[in-house]
């Protein structure tokens, strides 16, 4: 059962495209949070990742009806659970 | 009573627009987050009142997080509340997002007029919002607008001074977020509508095959169509101007003058080959109205018009991030892009639009490489002018040389300066088609900047440059850098005069060149060096305001050692 649920969560930098995930952590520095939660990303919310530009560039997520780019090292501390 | 209108919104919602249309005042707005970085202000007629509108940079919350965001939330605490009205602009496409901004606004006691803006583009996307609802719910004026074609302004006019405080409670984040969903719940409905073409472009630009695809083919096709538009110009209107019209005149007027005397020598220059070269004569009247109208000012035009275009499409914050792990080795994010590009055209807006970058360090870096190596149109043109001749691998040259500097800088500097980059975030704004209306005011607005920026400093100092070299006072400044010229760079020491300037304006620097019978080695070294070296008067004056003067000297050191290397590197090894 834990391990189940421990492969359900993943950072946002490792969930595949195209697919939707909850948001379930934001780790990372209060302004970095504060500066997410105010384009609408905060914990609870469901996000579809849209793509990854490889070589460590932004990640492109939809949420809500906004589509915002994150770059990787801020991607990789947002953990999210896919649905 | 009121005093003061602000306009507070998300970024890229339209505020500029909506000002725009409020006060009569253009101003630059495009389509991604961070157009405006100054404060606008302008005035409406108001109930037979003058009241100053406030173009305030966008913000997502009233507890800021970045430097612009900091400038609106002050600015607001300026007046007490019921001095001011504050229009609360909001994309009607994203209004979830939107509304957080206007509960926190309400909720802290503003008076707030609602303006449910681009609501044209919300019904093409099947998305219908009740206003009048939307209204009784907030208990605030709510008012759809389509400030591009200006549907709705009348309206926000008349109901900005029915904007009250009213109370309400004061929700914490997550609780808004909640308060949020129920509100769209009820005033907006959504028609289910297939994918269009714009959305799979939007798409396929921001995946890593499908991207980096089309931004090659829009960066070559930039390149092409504005080379394009220029020659075109070029050669269907402005020469045959000055050779059919213009030339005669001055002919005509060169008669009465005495040649070789003072006032033949400021106005017509000298005379090549018995006539009036535009190019060579080197007269207030000849070469200086030339260089600009005619070699310049068709490129400034074809350069902002795509610029224009790309801007309002809402392409470049796509380019940003496809550029973005790119850019991380010189210590700027994706972002930078967007002052780099602006750059190009004129290195002034440039460096002001590195404001949307966060920290310092990255905004000198940015500006620093924006002022060595990024060549703006008036000298691109000159390039183009004075080398094309030779074959194109001369002005590719050119450009060779410039990229690599601004390579080598960034990972200088990127090295140097102590601190990291913060990260990159930014919310990309779907594609728009913009009016032709709107693209025409837009390159209207900026090629008359040019001209009034240029034309007085290319006059005054074509007319200053013929008084000094008349009087020969060039002799002693040519004989004291003459060594430095002739034995590192290789140059003729008339060159020096060209180089010197290049202080004043790029483009007539170039222009001073031509007359010089240089070889093309010789010509190659001048115009690079005249690219990297020194900013122009009005770069210098913007990066002092920018940066404060410590960096400003720091800045300037390094481009004059860069110079020196370069000018130097040229002439013993690369040319050689």
């Amino acid at each position: 059962m834990e391990s189940e649920k421990n492969l359900k969560r993943v950072p946002l930098t490792r969930l595949p495209e195209n697919k939707k995930a909850k948001v379930v952590e934001i780790a990372g520095g209060a302004n970095m949070r504060d500066k997410l939660m105010s384009m609408g990303m905060n914990e609870g919310r469901e996000l579809v990742k849209l793509s990854y530009i490889g070589l460590r560039g932004p990640v492109v997520v939809k949420i809500g009806r906004s589509v915002v780019a994150i770059g990787y090292g801020v991607a990789a501390k947002i953990t999210v659970e896919t649905i | 009573m009121i005093k003061k209108i602000y306009l507070v919104g998300n970024p890229n919602v339209g505020k500029s627009v909506i000002f725009s249309r409020l006060t009569g005042v253009q101003v630059i707005s495009s389509n991604y987050p961070g157009t405006t970085v100054e404060i606008s202000r302008g005035w409406l007629q108001f109930a037979e009142k003058n009241i100053e509108v406030i173009d305030l940079p966008g913000t997502y919350s009233l507890e800021p997080t970045s430097g612009a965001e900091e400038t609106a939330v002050s600015l607001l605490a300026e007046l007490p509340k019921e001095e001011i009205a504050v229009v609360n602009v909001l994309d009607s496409t994203n209004l979830e997002r939107n509304l957080s901004l206007t509960l926190q606004l309400i909720e802290k006691g503003f008076p707030v007029v609602v303006c449910l803006n681009m609501c044209d583009d919300a019904g093409h996307r099947g998305i219908h919002i009740d206003a009048v609802k939307l209204s009784e719910l907030l208990s605030v004026p709510v008012i759809s607008t389509c400030a591009v074609t200006g549907s709705g302004i009348k309206l926000l006019m008349s109901k900005i001074q029915e904007a009250r405080p009213v109370a309400r409670e004061s929700l914490s984040h997550e609780a808004r977020w909640l308060e949020l969903g129920r509100l769209i719940e009820e005033v907006q409905s959504l028609e289910h509508r297939h994918h269009t073409l714009r959305e799979l472009l939007e798409d396929a630009s921001v995946r890593p095959v499908t991207g980096l695809l089309m931004a090659a083919a829009v960066v070559f096709a930039s390149f092409k169509v504005v080379r394009f538009i220029g020659e075109a110009i070029i050669s269907g209107i402005t020469d045959p101007f000055f050779n059919a019209i213009y030339r005669p005149l001055l002919e005509k007027l060169s008669l009465g003058l005495h040649e070789g005397g003072f006032w033949f020598h400021l106005l017509i220059g000298d005379l090549i080959g018995g006539k009036i070269d535009f190019k060579q004569s080197l007269g207030v009247l000849t070469t200086a109205p030339y260089i600009e109208i005619g070699m310049v000012l068709p490129y400034v035009i074809a350069f902002y018009l795509i610029l224009s275009l790309l801007e309002d499409i809402g392409y470049l914050p796509r380019l940003a991030i496809l550029l973005d792990s790119l850019m991380h080795p010189l210590g700027l994010h994706g972002y930078a892009v967007i002052p780099i590009l602006l750059g190009f055209g004129c290195n002034v807006p440039g460096i002001l639009s590195t404001r949307v970058l966060e920290s310092k360090r990255e905004r000198l870096i940015a500006a620093t490489i924006i002022s060595i190596g990024v060549p703006c149109v008036p000298l691109q043109a000159m390039i183009i002018g004075l080398l094309g001749k030779f074959g194109g691998w001369y002005v590719g040259g050119v450009y060779l040389v410039l990229f690599s500097l601004i390579i080598i800088l960034g990972l200088v500097l990127n090295r140097l300066m102590r601190g990291n980059s913060p990260e990159f975030l930014l919310e990309i704004p779907p594609y728009r088609i913009p009016p032709a209306s709107l693209l025409a005011r837009k390159l209207y607005f900026r090629v008359k900047g040019f001209l009034l920026e240029a034309m007085p400093v290319v006059l005054l100092g074509v007319m200053f440059i013929n008084v000094l070299m008349y009087f020969r006072v060039f002799d002693m400044i040519t004989g004291f850098f003459a060594p430095l010229v002739v034995h590192l760079f290789g140059l003729p020491k008339e060159a020096i005069v060209a180089l010197v300037v290049g202080f004043l304006r790029k483009d007539v620097a170039v222009g001073l060149l031509a007359p010089l019978n240089l070889t093309i080695k010789q010509l190659f070294t001048a115009t690079t060096l005249l690219a990297v070296s020194f900013p122009c008067v009005a770069t210098f004056f913007v990066l002092l305001k920018e940066l404060g003067l410590k960096a400003l000297v720091k800045s300037t050191l390094i481009m004059i050692g860069v110079a020196v290397i370069v000018g130097t590197l040229l002439n013993f090894v690369i040319l050689r």
